[in-house]
């Protein structure tokens, strides 16, 4: 099987070399050419690299353990879904998927090309689109050529042992990458890095052939869009599996491939923008070359980053050969960027010149510097650790460190080591900018193309601005209400110290509202023209909006998602509370109106025995809230209780009618409810209780893990007396013997251990101030998080699971380990503000983004575009002067 | 086995489908040529 995959890759890496030569032997040709004739050799390299994968999956899905790739990153204990995972989990693996889906978006474009064609054949002569479509075939087969290349001669997703015929069982996947998560963000991320290919063939192909009009832009807007969605997409779905697979807490953590992957975002975002501009009023055709390179570029730049271990990184998952093959390649993109650029950089002048900075277009450049900007602080936030590594680039620091204190009188100090550059850093600098950005947002889209009717527009932003500072202050008010109000019943309205980010935050959900209540009335006001005429109903008139100008109302649709993910970040800037403490069984912890307590801790293993997890299972009830009457009359039926009362809740109080009865509910309960968890009865005979542990693959895991369980063994004696009960343990057995010298206990133990009924309570503990009396918490209530820390068999490191309880405007973030050998658990709690919101307005930009890159009505109307940059063409070079 | 024989198809209707493509593409690629040379 093996073979066939060396063979297909082979094949398909000399067809690709032999199409992109016929492409620009055709392009070149003074005579027409082949134009679609070659589109079948695209065809066929497309179906040869599916062969291929489908074969390195069935390699996968087979356990072909011959396979090195497969011996590497999967065993036969694995899920399928896992398995195809694995698929790109490695760097040989994505190497194959990237040219999989990038020979897959060749065949669009082919598609693509081969409609334009039977609509413009009629209008003007096939010969200059013919030229441009083989220029443009040939720049995205060279990008597919390039990573043929890397597979054939450097990382081979089909190389297999040369001694032997492999390993008996693969060495698994990193426990990190075993997330569902983890099996979509590889491949968006991934597809949105290709699908920058299409557009940048495109731009090439203008470049060379000399197109000095807007078809480029025209095409390539659409796909455009579409990798920028997908690269939404992958990035989102890495800060969502960062947030539940890490356990810090975060989405964003500013590590350097994350960094790299946002580049390509930053100035695919502000390519967007000016494409738009291009269409609408001829002008920033430089701009948009220089960003279509810049932003192809880039993602060659991140996925050398991911590979190249330059910087150390979360993200180091692979120790790659590939590093010189990328520096050149990068190296040759550049050099070709600035060649072609400056060879038609007078010819790209300007058909109409920007009037004033009150204009759309003015707008959209003023953005899209920000968007730079904010490139180059990433950037430099980036690279700068590493650069500053060498005492080179210290010392042309120091100098200019020192230059700058004797002109302007500064306290920089001396460098003396390489620059540590935290999140802290990143956030504080990327804000401001980020809130210009978002400034832009919100009054940009009521400022129209060219110049005219000022004062309409100045009404338009002050009215607009006003409703939102309304709102916001209202919101604010309500917030603060709600946060002073104390359990008592009275109101603190005091706020403590108010630091820069409250202010970032306060200017977040200003703008943010800005940007809503702009885009909300732009839909009302078309809504209302509309239904005026045609007087549907308003959700049909909506829909149909969005159906006739989609990019106007999609992009509204976007920038709400966008005020969506900033409220969440000025929700995290504002107030995020966060506690990390040791706690026992039975203790809590106040954050913020929760209260949380631990009820257990116990071992569980995983049903095919990948691995094991010390679970701790934590309470959150709100701070002071009463338990329900329906629990409270539960409790009054258990046998023997006189009294029920709420104490400090979630506890509450059984008073029996003597403290004979109290021990034995204890002794029952607690036998059923914790020792039935964590052991199972071996033997029960002349007042002894033999134990085994329940989970018996976790202790041979984790061993140290016993002494845990034997911890919480040692209340029984205080409660029942040292005499009572003795517990007793073999060495080298983790057998436990429980030795009771009162026959009523015994019995109790027993009974609970084998028989009995579920009383609905979670934990018992006997009051220490009063024996007639046991606390209890009952099950089912509140709300029960249940963090893990897992031991996979295969891999060394423990990995953190962590449990999020996710409600509209907060989350409540829990992370709990076992402390090794003693009965306390490190818990790590957050509530995190308004997190749903930041998944829900990612989910509106990715959606609408795919929506509208994807949606088949618009083709013909995606012809017709182009077919308006046709005849553009035509005329291109006479209007450009 | 099901699995096995789904990949086995479709690995197999991918090599069909790119030799169909190749054949076309030589094929189309001479008619060029030749309509060139009329």
């Amino acid at each position: 099987m093996q073979t066939l995959g060396q063979v297909l890759v082979a094949i398909s890496f000399v067809l690709t070399a032999l199409i992109v030569l016929l492409s620009l032997r055709a392009a070149l040709s003074s005579k027409a050419g082949p134009a679609f004739s070659l589109s079948h050799g695209t065809f066929a390299i497309a179906y040869l690299n599916l062969a291929a994968s489908l074969v390195l999956a069935y390699s996968f899905v087979s356990h072909d353990f011959s396979n090195r790739y497969v011996a590497s990153y999967s065993d036969s204990s694995m899920p399928a879904v896992y398995l195809l995972t694995a698929f790109w989990a490695g760097e040989k693996g994505a190497l194959m998927f990237w040219v999989l889906v990038l020979s897959g978006l060749l065949v669009s474009l082919e598609h693509y090309f081969r409609g334009l064609f039977a609509q413009a054949s009629g209008h003007l002569p096939s010969f200059s689109i013919k030229r441009y479509f083989n220029v443009a075939r040939a720049v995205g087969l060279v990008a597919l050529l390039f990573f043929e290349f890397l597979m054939v001669f450097a990382s081979h997703p089909f190389e297999t042992f040369l001694t032997s015929e492999g390993p008996q069982d693969g060495a698994g996947m990193n426990p990190l990458l075993q997330n569902p998560l983890m099996a979509v963000h590889p491949p968006f991320q991934l597809a949105g890095f290709v699908a920058y290919t299409i557009p940048y063939a495109f731009s090439v192909a203008a470049l060379v052939v000399g197109d000095l009009s807007d078809l480029w832009v025209r095409i390539a807007r659409r796909f455009s869009l579409l990798a920028w969605s997908l690269l939404t997409a992958g990035l989102i779905i890495g800060g969502l599996w960062a947030y539940v697979e890490l356990g810090w807490g975060g989405f964003w953590g500013w590590d350097p491939v994350e960094n790299g992957a946002l580049l390509p975002w930053l100035t695919g975002t502000a390519l967007l923008h000016s494409m738009a501009v291009e269409v609408r009023r001829s002008a920033l055709r430089r701009l948009n070359h220089i960003l279509m390179h810049l932003t192809f570029i880039l993602t060659i730049f991140a996925t050398f980053l991911t590979r190249s271990q330059l910087i150390s990184s979360l993200h180091a998952f692979a120790n790659s050969v590939l590093t010189p093959y990328f520096l050149y390649y990068m190296g040759f993109l550049v050099m070709l960027a600035i060649v072609l650029i400056a060879w038609r950089w007078k010819a790209l002048c300007p058909k109409q010149r920007i009037g004033s900075l009150f204009t759309r277009e003015a707008l959209v450049v003023v953005n899209n510097v920000a968007f730079l900007l904010m490139l180059f602080i990433v950037l430099w936030g980036t690279l700068l650790p590493r650069l500053s590594e060498s005492p080179a680039v210290q010392s042309a620091l120091n100098k200019a460190l020192a230059g700058f204190n004797a002109v302007f009188s500064g306290e920089f100090t001396r460098l003396e080591g390489p620059i540590s550059v935290g999140p802290e850093w990143f956030n504080r600098v990327t804000a401001p900018v980020g809130l210009f950005i978002l400034a832009l947002t919100a009054f940009g889209p009521l400022v129209p193309y060219g110049e005219g009717g000022r004062r309409a527009v100045n009404r338009a932003i002050l009215k607009t601005a006003l409703y939102s500072a309304t709102a916001t202050i209202g919101v604010l008010a309500c917030f603060a209400v709600l946060r002073g109000l104390q359990t008592n019943g009275t109101l603190d309205l005091s706020f403590g110290h108010f630091s820069l980010e409250h202010l970032y935050a306060i200017l977040g959900v200003f703008l943010a509202t800005w940007v809503a209540v702009v885009a909300a009335r732009d839909f009302v006001i078309s809504v209302a023209a509309r239904r005026a005429v045609t007087r549907l109903s308003r959700l049909r008139t909506f829909c149909t909006l969005l159906r006739d100008n989609p990019r106007r109302y999609g992009g509204h649709l976007v920038h709400i998602g966008v005020a969506l993910c900033f409220m969440s970040f000025a929700g995290s800037a504002a107030k995020q509370e966060k506690k990390d403490v040791l706690i026992g069984v039975g203790q809590s912890i106040g954050l913020g109106h929760i209260d949380l307590t631990l009820l257990s801790t116990y071992e569980a293993c995983e049903g095919s025995g990948r691995y094991c997890a010390s679970v701790s299972e934590v309470l959150a009830w709100p701070k002071g809230q009463s338990l329900p009457d329906s629990v409270l009359k539960k409790l009054e039926g258990v046998p023997g209780v006189v009294e029920v009362r709420q104490m400090s809740p979630p506890w509450v109080g059984l008073r029996f009618s003597s403290p004979k009865r109290a021990l034995e509910y204890l002794a029952e309960t607690y036998a059923r409810v914790v020792l039935g968890r964590d052991f199972i009865l071996v033997n029960a005979e002349e007042g002894q209780l033999h134990l085994a542990p329940a989970a018996p693959e976790a202790l041979r895991l984790q061993p140290r893990n016993f002494h845990r369980l034997l911890e919480q063994l040692h209340n029984l004696e205080a409660w029942f007396g040292p005499g009572n009960v003795t517990i007793q343990t073999r060495r080298g057995d983790p057998l436990v013997v429980l030795t009771f010298q009162n026959k009523d206990l015994f019995e109790a133990f027993r009974r609970g251990l084998t028989q009995g009924t579920d009383e609905g309570v979670a934990l018992l503990v006997l009051d220490p101030s009063d024996r007639n009396v046991i606390r209890v918490i009952p099950s089912g209530i509140g709300t029960v998080l249940r963090p893990e820390v897992r031991f996979y068999t295969k891999f060394e490191n423990p990995t953190t699971e962590v449990d999020i309880w996710s409600h509209l405007f907060f989350d409540l973030y829990v992370a709990a380990a076992p402390a090794s050998g003693t009965n306390t658990v490190s818990v790590t709690a957050m509530i995190n503000p308004l997190m749903t919101w930041l998944w829900a307005g990612s989910f509106l930009l990715v959606f609408v983004g795919l929506l509208l890159s994807l949606s088949p009505t618009p083709k013909s109307a995606g012809y017709e575009l182009a077919m308006k940059g046709v005849a553009e063409m035509q005329k291109g070079q006479q209007t450009c002067s | 086995m099901l699995v096995d024989m789904v990949f086995v198809l479709g690995i197999a209707a991918s090599l069909t489908a790119a030799l169909a493509h190749i054949v076309k593409m030589f094929g189309s690629t001479e008619q060029v040529a030749r309509e060139g040379q009329e």
